[in-house]
């Protein structure tokens, strides 16, 4: 009984700790999404003005480096809004929906991935066509169609894009599982008799965190573009909601006079997105299992 | 070989199959069609009668299986919008997509194909982390902020080249290059590994042996065989290419499938709709299947049995 407990317990000891493996690009890509985030969150406190405020007096005025005052640092688009508020309660739906997306797929994915890797058999046979299924459907045309069909709120869109992003959860799952069966702590805990469910959960689990983050990183990032697109096609997030992809949709008719409007979304979104693959390029470079 | 074959050849079918089973469904969660065709107001007897027209008073399965049916003789319905068979609309517009993605996946290729050489050669160098952080940036990228810096510079800038339609090659100029940026990321990486993979094997070690020059090794050598995963993924990033056009084609107007689909997801025009989604879905199924016959067909490994 004490061997097959601390056989149990091994399985543990060989998760490795984040902090040996947190390398530079990990640090930077980290630190410009933590920055953004805090933002976002804070943005009913920190943002100068509401973000849906007309002023129609004000309108399109200049940001501060092409010409503008700092009364607004980022200038206002043709409705009088100021743009830096704008920006800041966007970033929140913006981060929120890539959040909850990938959460939401995780928990298809992940699932569906351990459950084949772990019965293996006819499971497998069905997850692995799931995710060919998946594969072929094109994306962008069937979530547009979908949102075109169901309505836009943020909720829905959050659904269909899951729908769309759990495929690499599901590989990843299914092939470290598959790995991790004959191992010691998974064969201990067969024989102490614990259940399949206990063992997906308690032991199997845990060593998927690691390279799970990895993918979660990459798919945050992934649905970020995606609601973008979509809200720039018209059939995203809908106004009096904000999202980066839909500040661009809204400046893209004065993308000839004033650039700037549709060029700081634009860039914001550039900087989120490849900070945010940055720190899971970092990530990767510790994880052996990915590479 | 063959069961492999065999294997292959029935995921695809099966694949396809539930792919115009998925796109049947996406009509019928529309509602009710033939209150939507009749338009708002129109008395129950010319509701009932578009029903009984359209075929749509009966069961379900035998709804899809006629659908399939005709879908599978190249008769994918009528539009709604414009009264003409949905085919005829398509072959129409699918030259100009099919076009943008060529000429996109041959830029990608043009790019990403010597970038990814020469970081590969230069391992853990500087000049490997720039052609990094350009895949990292190309990845970040969202396609109409590129469309639009390219619109910005090009056409509104140096006056070079137009800014919508698709009339000549210079029209798709833009267009493929922010779509190209889009595909070489993971052109890029693919390259890079599979030549330092193939740059540390015994086969390419045994090349310097001989004496051979460096310039043979790499061309003869090694880019042979990193050339099979890049033409694998290529084929992946070109069926990714023809559905996820869509935007490109709204800014610079191109009345390709990508635009034409998104007009008619507004119109709610959904036997197009239909015909988008199986359409672009068999393009991708085919597309990797003739990549995996080609990896099949260069890969000894496989005609021997010994991979998967």
């Amino acid at each position: 009984m004490n061997a097959t407990l601390s056989l149990l317990r091994r399985g543990w000891s060989g998760y490795p700790g984040f902090a040996h493996t947190l390398s530079r690009s990990t640090f930077f890509g980290g630190s410009i999404v933590v920055a953004i985030a805090v933002c976002a969150v804070l943005s009913p406190w920190i943002a100068p003005f509401s973000p849906d405020a007309q002023q129609l007096t004000q309108r399109l005025v200049p940001p501060v480096f092409l010409g503008g005052s700092l009364a607004h640092p980022l200038g206002t688009d043709a409705l009088g809004r100021d743009y830096l508020s704008r920006l800041l309660a966007g970033a929140k739906l913006t981060l929120f929906i890539g959040l909850g997306a990938t959460v939401i797929s995780a928990l298809i994915g992940i699932s569906m991935g351990m459950v084949a890797g772990y019965f293996r058999g006819r499971v497998e046979t069905v997850v692995g066509f799931f995710i060919n299924v998946r594969l072929s459907m094109p994306i962008m045309l069937i979530m547009l169609s979908l949102v075109g069909l169901l309505g836009n709120s943020t909720a829905l869109i959050m659904i269909v894009l899951s729908c769309f992003l759990w495929d690499r959860f599901a590989v990843v799952a299914r092939s470290i599982t598959l790995q991790l069966q004959d191992r010691e702590f998974v064969l201990a805990a067969k024989a102490a008799g614990c259940t399949d469910l206990r063992i997906l959960i308690g032991e199997i689990l845990p060593n998927l965190a690691r390279p799970l983050l990895v993918v979660a990183t990459l798919e945050v990032a992934h649905a970020i573009l995606l609601e973008s697109a979509l809200s720039f096609l018209g059939l995203g997030v809908k106004s009096p909601s904000v999202s980066w992809g839909l500040m661009i949709a809204e400046a893209k008719d004065y993308v000839f006079f004033e650039a700037w409007l549709l060029n700081i979304p634009g860039a914001m979104i550039f900087i989120l997105v490849g900070a945010i693959n940055l720190f899971c390029e970092g990530l990767k470079a510790g994880s052996s299992s990915l590479r | 070989m063959t069961a492999y074959l065999t294997r292959r050849l029935c995921s695809a079918l099966a694949v396809l199959f539930s792919i115009s089973l998925i796109s049947f469904m996406l009509l019928k969660l529309s509602g009710d069609l033939a209150t939507a065709l009749a338009g708002e107001g129109s008395n129950a007897a010319y509701v009932d009668f578009l029903r009984k027209e359209y075929g749509l008073d009966r069961p379900l399965l035998v709804q899809y299986a006629t659908w399939l049916g005709r879908a599978l003789t190249g008769d994918l319905g009528r539009s709604f919008y414009f009264g003409e068979p949905v085919s005829t609309l398509f072959a129409a517009r699918l030259p100009v997509t099919l076009q943008l993605g060529v000429l996109s996946i041959v830029v990608a290729i043009t790019l990403a194909l010597p970038l990814g050489i020469y970081a590969a050669l230069k391992e853990d160098s500087l000049p490997d982390r720039v052609v990094q952080l350009v895949a990292l940036s190309g990845q970040a990228m969202p396609v109409f902020w590129s469309s639009y810096l390219l619109i910005l510079l090009f056409a509104l800038n140096f006056k070079l080249l137009p800014i919508s339609g698709a009339g000549s090659l210079a029209h798709l100029i833009m267009p493929s290059l922010a779509l190209a940026l889009n595909a070489m990321p993971a052109l890029i990486r693919i390259t890079r590994s599979g030549m330092s993979d193939a740059l540390a094997s015994d086969y390419v070690r045994t090349a310097r042996a001989k004496g051979l020059r460096s310039h043979t090794v790499v061309v003869k050598h090694a880019l042979r065989n990193a050339l099979v995963p890049l033409v694998a993924i290529a084929a992946v990033q070109f069926g990714l290419l023809l559905g996820g056009s869509v935007v490109v084609e709204t800014i610079f107007a191109i009345d390709g499938i990508g635009y034409f689909t998104w007009q008619a997801i507004s119109q709610n025009d959904y036997p197009v709709v239909q015909a988008a989604v199986l359409i672009v879905a068999s393009f991708y199924v085919l597309l990797t299947l003739a990549a995996d016959l080609l990896n099949m067909w260069v890969d000894p490994r496989f005609t021997l049995g010994l991979a998967p």
